[in-house]
């Protein structure tokens, strides 16, 4: 053996140890990352389960078993976690992201099990909604209709004292589909009716998780970074599981029929079920429609609209034989919930930086034609071959960034879209916007609260 | 369907992939980072706003507690007049739940010194009634020279 071939080899072996050195640091500290992600949530979930708090809504003690052991989530508990978790996250999905192979697939779906878990097993987080719709169930099964009346209708349900009373005489803004899917929630007790929501949602957030996998993998990207991005983003298990809102089921239709437009071979079925199980999601959240024009602008073929109108005209058809024609005007609850305004939204914001106390009408009008060119614009880019999955992501993120009620769990809906599209910059955009909305919400660590 | 389309003029055919633009997505990155920067603006200028009412209104509350000699949980506080430091403080004037009882409402200017504010007026509200101008009584002080009590 020369000198120069054994020295050739040194290096080899010296590189080869380095890399093994550097992968094993890598592997450790997204364990780490992970942990941290882990015990954020279980912190989160077992402080909460010490009872009523600005992030723990008045609620029946149905998971008393979890009492006694952390302390009351107060806001010094609450954010720190949120901001720690949200920077760990992030942390984690970079190293996912530059070291593909690094994560094995069991263990990064172990850990985005347990994190879903976790928030299933602990009290509603951070918003009554949960009991507003186990109310609109038992409107529903003791024969009120939902879409004419609000829980004040109900006074006798047991859990009328846990609906915020903003919401009361809200009639139902939700469509037919969630309605009947939550129906199972009126038929027992209002403990029952909590854990029976809480477990559609864990469902749900499977099913998402799941479908985000499928679709990653079909469309050649990294399905273990797809399920991190998505299953451990702390808006998602905090706000959107920990509320068990139905933001979860609108975005398993949603992956349900973009799984089905990606399947190959592609068709006309296949195009046709994938609209029509968009339209199932719009009938959840009537939000979801905005996906259609995109569809419809790329494969322009019959097949898709037949598919959503015949599902449209299903879905409405059975709403108006149960509740009426007050159940088939499914933006009602969208001209609603567009005319509230929320404190985290961004037009609330930006009134504040110009001198206004709040968003007037004005604001309203402005926002909503500033929303319509962006679609209109996304709809000529798809038109002109854009990939119509990304457009549905940035118009999500375009309603989520211009609604004056924005909620967290808005900002979570391109997310599954961004981890399937090859402009990365949705991803990083939604992400962004998660961070600006996260940093904005920790303003209680820095002075006193009234 | 497709045979309707490949009528268009060429600039307006749909495509089945789209032609790579750098300037395009030039110009598009440029406006996504200009929203972000905007937004990332707003939300700080929201932070400060926030903190420094929050400063605010809990000096509102001390004062009210102060004022009335009722050291209550529940009091409320918020700005009666839009970009002028004069807020409103309001309570129960005996134990209940929020509202459940005669209020104390307390008209407060100037800056917080020492943790208090200037009580310049106020009136009282009947239980369970909004705070609106015709539920005011027993009104006091600023609250009459500004026409805030019509029926005193």
């Amino acid at each position: 053996m020369s000198s120069a071939t054994a020295s050739a080899d040194v290096e080899t072996e010296h590189g080869s140890l380095e890399r093994l050195g550097s992968e094993r640091l890598a592997a450790g500290l997204a364990a780490l990352l992970a942990l941290v992600l882990v015990a954020g949530a279980a912190e989160v979930v077992l402080d909460a389960a010490e009872g009523f708090s600005p992030m723990v809504p008045a609620q029946p003690a149905f998971d008393s078993w979890l009492a006694g052991i952390g302390t009351r989530l107060g806001y010094d508990q609450f954010l720190p976690t949120l901001l720690i978790s949200f920077a760990a996250y992030g942390a984690l999905a970079a190293l996912a992201h530059r070291r593909p192979g690094l994560l094995p697939a069991r263990w990064a779906v172990a850990f985005v099990a347990a994190l879903q878990l976790i928030l299933f097993a602990g009290p509603v987080l951070l918003a009554t909604d949960l009991f507003t719709n186990v109310a609109y169930a038992h409107e529903a099964v003791n024969g009120i209709n939902p879409y004419i009346h609000g829980p004040a209708a109900l006074p006798t349900f047991a859990g009328y004292h846990f609906v915020s009373p903003d919401w009361v005489r809200w009639p139902s803004p939700y469509g037919v589909v969630f309605t009947l899917v939550t129906l199972p929630a009126g038929l027992v007790s209002l403990d029952g009716g909590i854990w029976i929501l809480k477990l559609e949602g864990l469902i749900e957030s499977a099913a998402v998780l799941w479908l985000t996998w499928r679709c990653a993998r079909v469309r050649g990207f990294d399905p273990v970074l797809a399920i991190i991005v998505v299953g451990a983003n702390p808006l998602y298990t905090l706000y959107t599981l920990g509320g068990s809102h139905n933001d979860l089921l609108m975005m398993a239709f949603m992956l349900a029929g973009v799984a089905l437009l990606v399947s190959s071979p592609a068709s006309a079925g296949r195009e046709a079920g994938g609209a029509a199980t968009i339209v199932a999601g719009a009938l959840v959240k009537a939000t979801l429609g905005v996906m259609l024009p995109f569809l419809i602008a790329s494969k322009r073929r019959l097949a898709p609209i037949i598919g959503a109108v015949a599902a449209l005209a299903t879905g409405l058809a059975v709403g108006y034989a149960l509740w009426g024609s007050s159940a088939v005007n499914i933006f009602e609850g969208l001209r609603r919930e567009g005319a509230l305004v929320s404190s985290y939204s961004f037009a609330s914001q930006l009134s504040h930086l110009l001198g206004k106390p709040g968003v007037y009408p004005i604001d309203h009008t402005l926002l909503t034609i500033a929303l319509v060119l962006a679609l209109a614009y996304l709809l000529w880019r798809t038109w002109r071959g854009y990939d119509w999955i990304a457009a549905s992501g940035w118009a999500m993120l375009a309603i989520a960034v211009t609604t004056t009620w924005l909620m967290p769990w808005y900002t979570v809906w391109p997310l599954p879209l961004a981890v399937i599209t090859r402009d990365r910059r949705l991803l990083t955009a939604t992400l962004v916007i998660q961070t600006i909305w996260v940093i904005h919400q920790t303003s209680p660590l820095y002075g006193p609260v009234p | 369907m497709n045979e309707l389309l490949a009528k268009l003029p060429p600039g307006l055919r749909p495509r089945e992939r789209e032609v790579e633009n750098r300037l395009l997505r030039r110009i598009e990155t440029a406006v996504l980072l200009a929203a972000a920067v905007l937004l990332a603006v707003v939300a700080f200028n929201d932070i400060f706003w926030t903190v420094q009412d929050a400063g605010v209104l809990v000096a509102d509350q001390q004062t009210w507690r102060h004022y009335t000699g009722r050291d209550y949980y529940n009091v409320s506080a918020g700005r009666l007049v839009f970009n002028e430091p004069i807020d409103i403080s309001c309570a129960n004037s005996s134990p209940g739940r929020p509202g459940a009882r005669t209020q104390i409402c307390l008209i407060m200017s100037g800056p917080a010194v020492g943790g208090l504010r200037h009580v310049i007026g106020g009136w009282r509200l009947a239980p369970h009634t909004g705070d609106f101008a015709r539920n005011r009584y027993a009104c006091f002080g600023a609250a009459h020279t500004t026409r805030l009590c019509p029926n005193g």
